[in-house]
């Protein structure tokens, strides 16, 4: 899984323009089921049928035309979907200055303390960039406090003027931070990347995709969800799951000083298991199914230490007559910044609880 | 000579105030093939020579300094690491960067930042006071105290990149492309006579002022000094003295601090080489080695040359490789035809 998340991350997807890693992840499922769609969107939609002629559970028969309701088809199993966002924050060119820089527009959440002398990519022609900040000689010791606003943040791709700029890049191309991919830590044990969320998401449903299932799931990779769950609102309602897994990345504040419950969530402490953020009150059975098959199974797992933040389950639980979900999430540090950091043990909890969760549904454990 | 080259493998290695060493060995192996002499003397300076053959012969020194700014252990919290500043720089730009830890062997640490969700509001507008960044290194409190002890220095990890139009991005062009130069300028008078004898100096302790250049200056008995630094180039929200633009020459700063026949001869040479030269004025206080070693032994005349660099002090500093050689070549045509005042001062 580690390749594969190093693989995601390197590549750029910020939200309206998810090309670049859907591509990739299109690819790969493709290998290992034709049942694979892209909706208008930019979902991409990818089925994964139970390995043999049916279920290898139960004897039940599985749902032989996916785009069918399950109902329908009579089979007894829910339809699973399983979800994460293929989209990741950056920001958007919004002018070109006289001299040449770029002025530039946050794509998400960013906090715009963490925008300053970082290496940008602009564009599809992937330009190096750098955003720019005087030096500290020209900012007396006072005001190296003030954190600038947005508008007036430039970048600067060494372009001479404004023509030379314009004829190079168009107002709205989309900027990524540039970031390498690094494990560090104890054994090596956490790594730092830009956009672990949600390519952690990504890179465990390929993981996913690529093993023999117990049952139809479709997999579906979100676009926009970092400005508002768009594309999982459409997904869901095309898809028409009965049940939701939403695998994220999740705030992890486990710093210094911090105490008690606003870490959040804690790195080692395993995959967090949603029960409330600020879009979503989980499915209570989900949740406690999840719960359940952590602890049987020896995997750790923590909840949030705060009802904050929010997933794609937001959308997908309102779709339709609504649909039950669940989240499984990485606890990441310093989230939607460049250096985002996770630590290995609980993103392959993650992926073991994910696969846990399916054989559950599959073996008509959970209903 | 790809003068790329030598920038890349000098700036991309470690070094701030204090923990030069290694950098100079680098220094000294890269400048070696264009000197007479390389030493690295008790500060850490790398000394490099041209020998001009003369008995007694003037000597030119030409200083850039090695050093870089970075931050040091201070102690642990939770595993995490306390640090304090090394030279200036800006606390707005350590949140959430990437850092190279100088234990043996490096490892990474990133620097905290607590999510916004847990802040309010009026925190996200005032930027994270220094002494209240942690450095995250993926270690118990136990592990941290152990393998990253307090004195351990810490770099940016920045590796370079292009821009446009030969500009180029990277940690530590201050001073290192500075030192790229002085092996531009060696290459460059290699071969020819020279009227005295050109000493190359990488300095230590730059950043904390009053480093090893003047002790350079002094065990060298150096009859004229020029520093070779980074000046200050506009970008759009600098202040209103900032003057110098990249991509338009060297600087030469004018001001107390200068002997004046240096900076005459310096303007002359540019002019008869169609070098283009930024003057930026320079009241007091210059900031660079060259204002300690003006006033080593009983006085050395002294100047300084510095290509205009943007976002200085921070892990993407942006250079034009075009002022780093128009920098090398002005300074190679001073080292061969400084003037008379110079050869009999």
């Amino acid at each position: 899984m580690l390749r594969t998340l190093k693989t995601l991350c390197l590549l750029n997807g910020i939200s309206g323009n998810e090309d670049e890693v859907r591509e990739y992840i299109k690819a790969r499922a493709l290998k290992y089921t034709d049942d694979v769609r892209t909706d208008r969107m930019g979902n991409l939609i990818v089925v994964k049928h139970a390995a043999g002629n049916g279920c290898a559970t139960a004897g039940q028969k599985c749902c032989p035309a996916p785009e069918l309701n399950s109902e329908r088809c009579g089979n007894k199993l829910p339809k699973l979907m399983i979800a994460a966002h293929m989209d990741e924050v950056g920001f958007m060119v919004t002018r070109v200055t006289e001299k040449g820089y770029l002025g530039f527009a946050p794509v998400g959440g960013i906090d715009p303390r963490v925008a300053f002398n970082r290496r940008v990519c602009v564009g599809e022609k992937k330009l190096n960039g750098v955003t720019g900040l005087k030096a500290v000689h020209q900012t007396p010791a006072e005001l190296r406090t003030e954190i600038p606003k947005w508008p007036s943040m430039y970048i600067d791709i060494g372009a001479k003027d404004r023509a030379e700029a314009e004829a190079l890049v168009q107002i709205g191309d989309s900027i990524a931070f540039h970031s390498d991919f690094v494990r560090f830590g104890k054994a090596d044990g956490f790594v730092k990347a830009k956009a672990i969320d949600d390519h952690y998401g990504c890179a465990v449903m390929l993981k996913l995709i690529e093993k023999d299932l117990p049952m139809d799931v479709t997999f579906v990779f979100t676009v926009q969800e970092e400005v508002g769950t768009r594309g999982a609102t459409a997904a869901a309602y095309s898809v028409a799951p009965d049940m939701a897994l939403i695998l994220e990345g999740t705030t992890s504040a486990d710093l210094a000083g911090v105490e008690g419950h606003k870490k959040v969530t804690c790195l080692g402490d395993g995959p967090v298991l949603g029960f409330m953020d600020a879009g979503t009150i989980y499915d209570r059975g989900l949740f406690e199914a999840l719960r359940d098959l952590a602890t049987e199974n020896k995997l750790p797992w923590q909840i949030k230490g705060r009802i904050a933040g929010g997933t794609d389950a937001a959308a997908v639980q309102k779709s339709r007559a609504g649909v039950r979900v669940a989240s499984i999430a990485a606890p990441v540090r310093s989230i939607h910044c460049p250096n985002s950091v996770a630590k290995i043990s609980d993103m392959k909890a993650g992926l073991k609880l994910a696969e846990l969760f399916i054989d559950a549904v599959a073996s008509g454990r959970i209903k | 000579m790809d003068i790329k080259k030598y920038i890349k493998l000098l700036c991309e290695a470690a070094g701030p105030t204090g923990f030069e060493r290694p950098v100079a060995r680098l220094a000294a192996e890269a400048i070696a093939p264009f000197a007479d002499e390389v030493s690295i003397d008790t500060l850490a300076n790398v000394v490099a020579v041209k020998r001009c053959g003369i008995p007694d012969a003037h000597k030119l020194l030409l200083a850039a300094h090695l050093d870089e700014v970075g931050l040091v252990v201070t102690g642990h919290e939770d595993g995490f690491l306390c640090v304090g500043q090394i030279g200036g720089l800006d606390p707005r730009v350590l949140p959430d960067r990437d850092l190279l830890v100088l234990t043996d062997p490096p490892r990474l640490g990133v620097v905290c930042v607590q999510p916004p969700h847990v802040l309010k509001a009026e925190d996200m507008s005032k930027a994270i006071k220094q002494e209240d960044l942690r450095v995250d290194v993926g270690l118990t409190q136990e592990q941290a105290v152990r393998e990253v002890p307090i004195g351990t220095p810490v770099v940016y990890r920045t590796e370079g990149f292009d821009l446009l139009n030969g500009r180029y991005v990277s940690k530590t062009l201050d001073d290192r492309a500075s030192f790229a130069a002085l092996i531009r300028v060696a290459e460059l008078i290699k071969d020819k006579k020279l009227p005295w004898d050109v000493y190359f100096i990488g300095s230590s302790g730059e950043e904390r002022s009053e480093g090893g250049a003047p002790a350079a200056a002094y065990e060298t008995d150096a009859d004229v000094c020029i520093a070779i630094d980074v000046g200050q180039a506009a970008v759009p929200d600098s202040t209103p003295d900032v003057i110098a633009d990249l991509g338009k020459g060297p600087l030469l700063k004018v001001g107390p601090n200068f002997t004046r026949h240096v900076e005459k001869r310096l303007t002359a040479l540019a002019e008869n080489e169609q070098i283009p030269l930024q003057r930026v004025a320079t009241p007091g206080r210059s900031g660079t080695d060259a204002w300690f070693m003006h006033i080593v032994k009983g006085g050395v005349a002294s100047a300084i040359v510095e290509f205009p660099l943007r976002y200085m002090h921070s892990p993407t500093e942006c250079l034009d490789f075009g002022d780093v050689e128009l920098t090398a070549r002005l300074l190679a045509a001073y080292a061969l035809d400084p003037g008379k005042e110079a050869l009999e001062c």
